[in-house]
Parts: C-alpha cells; sequence; structure tokens
C-alpha cells in the first residue's frame, strides 16, 4: 500500500494566451516509512509537484491518492480535510503566525480538527517535547530565533500526528548550525517511522534521504537509492560534495542551479 | 465542535482588533458617530415631547370643549341641549359645563383694577379639577338663585385683602356687591397679569349684566381618556344634527391634541432616525474598507491556514466575526456616547432628555447588521483565496 501515489499528472497553467506544463505526465510511488528528497531547478515543477502531494492543488488530469484516499477530483473543503488529517507541513518562510504564541500556533491544526481545549493542549505540549521546545510555549514567534521558529513549525507539522511530512527547503531560510538541528530532527522523526517527502535544490540535503527523485522541466528525470550513501549533513565535507555533485549530474541533461555549501 | 471554532474566532478577532487599535477606533468611528446621533436625537425629540405631553396632561386628558363659532342661523345648542346629551350618553361623558370669558373692574373700598372674569356652573369644579386653598367653589343653588358670589385668586386675596383669607368678604365687581365664597390655589406667580387674577362667578348671574348673553363655549368630560375619540364623534353628530350643518362649531379635545403631537414627533424621529441611518451606511462602507485591507494584509496567513486544514467556511467565519465584533463595539460605543452626551447637553438647553428604549435595540440592530452586510465581501474574498498563492504572497 503506498503512501502517496501519483498517476500521470499533468498540471497546465495558462499564462494568458500561453500554457505552461508545470507537470507533464507525472507517475511517482512512494511508500509509508521512507525517506524521499525531491529535487530539482528553479522551474523545474518540484514547487508544483509538491502542490500535488501537499493536496493544495489538482491536477489538470491524471490521479493522486494520499494514504489511499484520492485527492485529484476532491473539492475545496473536503482537500482542507485531508491537508489536516493526513499532511503536516513544514514551510522554507517557517509560516508561524506571528500574533499566535508557539503553543498557540502548534494547536492551530487541532483547532481545525475540531478537538476540544484540554485534547489540544495536551497533544501541542507533546509535540513541543519532541523539538525541544517545550519550555518556550508561551513565547511569540517574534522572540524566537530561525532554528526555534522553524522547530515550532515542526512541531506544528506533528501535533496532528500525520501520516506524511512535508518539507519544502525547511533549511533554506536557516544559518547551517540551524539547519544541521533541523535536519537531524527529520531524521529522528524518520527513524520512529514517518514518512517524509522534502523538496529541496541543495544537493547537500538531498543527499541525507534514503531515495533521491530528480525532476527537470515537469517530468521525473531520476530516481535513486540513496541508502547507502545516506549522509549525515555534518558529515559532508564541501570536498566530497563537488565530487557528488559532478558524478550525478553527469546522468542529467544541465547542471543544477543553486547549489548550497555544506 | 462549532463552538470550539467560533471561541477561536472571536478570540482571533478580538485578538487582531486590539492588535490594531488605531486602526479599530477608526473604524467604528463611522459607527459611533451613527448610533450616537440616532440615540441623542431621538432623546432629545423625546424630551421635548414628554414635556409637552406631561403639561397637556395636567390639563386634564379627559377634557372636551365645544366651540359654537357661528350664530347666524336660528338653530342654536344651549347647554340644556348638551346636558341632555350627556345623560344620554353616560358611557360617554360625565358633564358639561358652560363657559363664559370676559373682563370686570374689581373694587373695595378706594382700590380698583380690571380683573379676567370667568363665569360657569357647578359643574365646572370637577371638569376643570378646579383647586382651592379656603372656602368653596360655585354650586347648583347658586346657578339656580343667580347668585352673586364669586371665588376669587390669590392676586386679588393680596391686593385687596393684604393676604387675609377674603372667604365671606364682599368685593365690588363692575359696581355690583359680590360675596367671596371661595379662594383658588396659587398657579402662576399671583401677579397682576398671570392666571391668579380672576374671579369666578355664576353665568346665570353673569348673563344678568354682561352684554353678550349667548354662550359660546361649553366644557365636557369624557368617561376615560379612552372613551375621548368616540364622545368626541358623538358631539360631531349631535351638533351637526342641531346646529344643521357641520361648520357652525368645533370640537376639540386634548387628547387629539396629544395624538397630534405624537404622530408629528413619530415623523420628526423616523426622518433623523433615517438620516442617522445614513451615517450609519458610511460606517459600515467604512468597515468594508478596512476589512478588504485587513484581508489583503493577511493574505498569508490565510494560505497558512488554508494548508493547515482551514476550509472556506472557517476562514470566511473569522473575518466576518472581526466585522461583526467591530460594528458591535462601535454600537455599544455609540449607545454609550450618544447617552452621555444627552444627559450632559440638555439640562444645559433647559430640556429634557428621554432614551428611546426601541431606537437604543434598533440602531445597535442595526450597526450589527452592517457589520456582517458589509463584511460579508471582503470575508468571501479572503475565503476563496487559493492556499498557494497565498502563501506565496508577501
Amino acid at each position: 500500500m503506498h503512501m502517496i501515489r501519483l498517476e500521470n499528472i499533468t498540471k497546465i497553467y495558462k499564462m494568458g494566451s500561453t500554457e505552461v506544463r508545470a507537470l507533464d505526465g507525472v507517475s511517482l510511488h512512494i511508500r509509508p516509512h521512507e525517506f524521499v528528497a525531491i529535487i530539482g531547478p528553479s522551474g523545474s515543477g518540484k514547487s508544483t509537484l509538491m502542490n500535488m502531494i501537499g493536496c493544495l492543488d489538482v491536477p489538470t488530469s491524471g490521479k493522486y491518492w494520499i494514504d489511499g484516499i484520492e485527492g485529484s477530483k476532491m473539492r475545496d473543503n473536503d482537500l482542507a480535510d485531508l491537508r489536516n488529517k493526513k499532511l503536516g507541513f513544514i514551510f522554507q518562510q517557517y509560516n508561524l503566525l506571528s500574533k499566535l504564541t508557539a503553543i498557540e500556533n502548534v494547536e492551530l491544526p487541532l483547532i481545525y480538527r475540531g478537538l476540544s481545549a484540554g485534547k489540544r493542549r495536551k497533544l501541542a505540549i507533546e509535540a513541543l517535547k519532541k523539538v525541544g521546545l517545550e519550555d518556550k510555549m508561551n513565547h511569540k514567534p517574534t522572540e524566537l530565533s530561525g532554528g526555534q521558529q522553524q522547530r515550532v513549525s515542526v512541531a506544528r507539522a506533528l501535533s496532528n500526528h500525520p501520516s506524511l511530512i512535508l518539507a519544502d527547503e525547511p533549511t533554506g531560510a536557516l544559518d547551517s548550525k540551524s539547519g544541521i538541528e533541523i535536519m537531524q530532527m527529520l531524521h529522528d522523526l524518520h527513524e520512529e517511522g514517518n514518512t517524509i517527502v522534502l523538496i529541496t535544490h541543495d544537493l547537500n540535503i538531498a543527499k541525507q534521504a534514503e531515495r533521491i527523485i530528480t525532476i527537470k522541466d515537469g517530468k521525473i528525470v531520476g530516481d535513486m537509492d540513496n541508502k547507502n550513501d545516506m549522509a549525515d549533513a555534518a558529515n559532508v565535507k564541501a570536498s566530497d560534495l563537488n565530487d557528488h555533485i559532478a558524478e550525478k549530474t553527469a546522468d542529467l541533461d544541465a547542471p543544477l542551479d543553486g547549489g548550497g555549501a555544506a | 465542535m462549532i463552538l470550539t471554532k467560533l471561541t477561536q474566532s472571536v478570540k482571533m478577532s478580538a485578538k487582531s482588533i486590539n492588535g490594531n487599535k488605531g486602526r479599530s477606533a477608526l473604524t467604528m468611528l463611522g459607527i459611533v458617530i451613527g448610533v450616537a446621533s440616532v440615540i441623542l436625537l431621538t432623546g432629545i425629540g423625546g424630551g421635548a415631547t414628554k414635556s409637552i405631553t406631561d403639561s397637556l396632561s395636567e390639563l386634564g386628558t379627559k377634557l372636551i370643549t365645544v366651540n359654537i363659532t357661528r350664530r347666524a342661523t336660528s338653530r342654536t345648542v344651549e347647554l340644556e341641549d348638551l346636558q341632555e346629551f350627556v345623560s344620554e350618553n353616560p358611557d360617554l361623558l360625565n358633564g358639561v359645563s358652560p363657559y363664559i370669558t370676559s373682563t370686570a373692574q374689581a373694587k373695595i373700598g378706594r382700590t380698583n383694577f380690571s380683573t379676567s372674569l370667568d363665569a360657569s356652573d357647578a359643574a365646572y369644579e370637577s371638569i376643570q379639577n378646579v383647586k382651592l386653598t379656603s372656602g368653596r367653589f360655585i354650586g347648583d343653588s347658586d346657578v339656580s338663585k343667580r347668585a352673586y358670589v364669586a371665588v376669587v385668586g390669590t392676586y386679588i386675596q393680596n391686593e385687596l385683602f393684604g393676604g387675609m383669607d377674603p372667604v365671606g368678604q364682599t368685593i365690588k365687581l363692575n359696581g355690583k356687591q359680590f360675596t367671596i365664597i371661595g379662594l383658588y390655589e396659587e398657579s402662576g406667580d399671583s401677579t397682576e397679569n398671570s392666571e391668579d387674577n380672576k374671579v369666578t362667578i355664576p353665568y346665570t348671574t353673569a348673563t344678568r349684566f354682561l352684554k353678550n348673553k349667548t354662550i359660546s363655549t361649553f366644557y365636557l368630560e369624557a368617561t376615560t381618556e379612552d372613551t375621548v375619540e368616540q364622545a368626541v364623534d358623538a358631539l360631531q353628530d349631535f351638533m351637526t344634527r342641531k346646529l344643521g350643518d357641520d361648520s357652525g362649531y368645533r370640537v376639540s379635545s386634548i387628547a387629539a391634541m396629544l395624538d397630534t403631537m405624537n404622530e408629528i414627533m413619530g415623523m420628526l424621529t423616523t426622518m433623523l432616525a433615517g438620516i442617522a441611518a445614513i451615517s450609519l451606511v458610511v460606517g459600515g462602507i467604512g468597515i468594508m474598507n478596512i476589512m478588504t485591507v485587513t484581508v489583503s494584509e493577511r493574505t498569508r496567513e490565510i494560505g497558512i491556514r488554508k494548508a493547515i486544514g482551514a476550509r472556506t467556511t472557517d476562514i470566511l467565519l473569522q473575518f466576518l466575526i472581526e466585522s461583526i465584533i467591530l460594528s458591535a463595539m462601535g454600537g455599544v460605543v455609540g449607545i454609550g456616547v450618544g447617552i452621555g452626551l444627552g444627559q450632559v447637553i440638555t439640562p444645559a438647553m433647559g430640556m429634557e432628555f428621554a432614551v428611546q428604549t426601541n431606537m437604543v435595540m434598533m440602531s445597535f440592530g442595526f450597526a450589527v447588521f452592517i457589520g456582517v452586510f458589509f463584511g460579508i465581501a471582503p470575508a468571501r474574498k479572503a475565503a476563496k483565496l487559493h492556499p498557494i498563492e497565498a502563501l506565496r504572497s508577501e
């Protein structure tokens, strides 16, 4: 049983009179407990792919299933429910609500789930404990560092016990130390049995997943098993990275842009 | 579950409004002004109405006046006719008394001055709620005997009797000697030109020495306030029958005057409320503008909420509640301002202030309605935002 199943997904945007094929016949299976990285340059369609997987959008044609539920033809409200119950989002910009405290932010998905105040509180504290920020629960985002904010964001993604964690460039706005912390957190979550899909343009980050899917021009051009090479972010040295990039991109038509340094 | 979401929406709205106190205040201003004006103006109007109706009521709301305005024809209506009519309609009318008014020269010793002279009968006492501080009013036997008796006012007591009780003393009116049988309670300021400078004698006595012997005015008393209208109608029929046409007389009542006044005040109040309603609509437009800006500013937030699982209705409700809270708060503040201002201003103007509760309810209700009506469009806009685009915006 797949966690995520995409069958021949095509997404076409109309920009004035021109048509843009953001995704072109993409098919993809992701199994439970997998740690997948999706990598590609800007404009490759990785954001659109993430939107599909994240049930934030519906395809022009094709079907997709999340944890067995078909989302491709769902209406907005049902998609919202699906997102709420099955997915946990981690965004590059943290996307916390600045007027709410950390715990209120973490409780937000639970509010939309309709849980009572007592239950919400319990689950939210649990999630904050997991990311080590229980003592900062009444702080507002402005009172927290970037790394801490992202950790709150992770707690929010976890509080509803989702089937799938979707991280969109989770370390993009962080310094290297915080970035390493967050990636370590994702590893820990993976070890606990969570399914994680990570979108990135940074090969260094992608290398930490057990499976790397490469996308370019709306098509999947690579799907590598990286289990043996799964690296710790902390252990990747600059020279290794360059070699690795050269090796892997030899398979691709064009070099990746925006590759981050360790 | 709905209660949770509702409570959350209210909390969020409160946070948002609180976080932007200045802007929230400006938004509410239109509503505050609109509601305050309605309360203030209708309160002043209500107070004025109340003052006038209170004064009129003191005169007697059961009082009916019949005036005969023309005596061109040979047909007349006499006191006896009306007395017969009254006894035939005991469920409508209690009594009738004639009324003649003129002036007379009052004199004792060398002091003399002009005084107001009324003439009536015994029934007058109850019909006009006569108040005496000494002696008695004119009685039936005074009338039948055409007695030379008089009831005097406090001006006469002071001028001719040095403030002593004049009952039992004599006074000359137009050269004729009268015995004083009663003293009126002071109703004015006892000066020469006040109501307290008057004497009342039996009408039968008056017709003796006054030039004009016809009685043109009659006062009648209805049984209750509610029978006045019926009594007036019956009287009008009676008078028309007796006089042959309906133009030679007039039947009026204070109750009718009060009705007319209330009608007029009602119309005025409606107009005032209408004008104030316009300013409420302007206030509503203000709310709509601010909410639209708020939605724009919080597009990102909306995207996040939607990504996390907020449904369209959740977002719609959140923003709608915010505008309703704004308008409701504006309503409450407006009511407070209206009442406060009213109570401060009216004493200075020497007027009464009567808060019209129905206006308070209506303007609050309208304010909330404005919040809903003008809040819906921005709220729907927010609810329909696509999460992806919303997340991208800054």
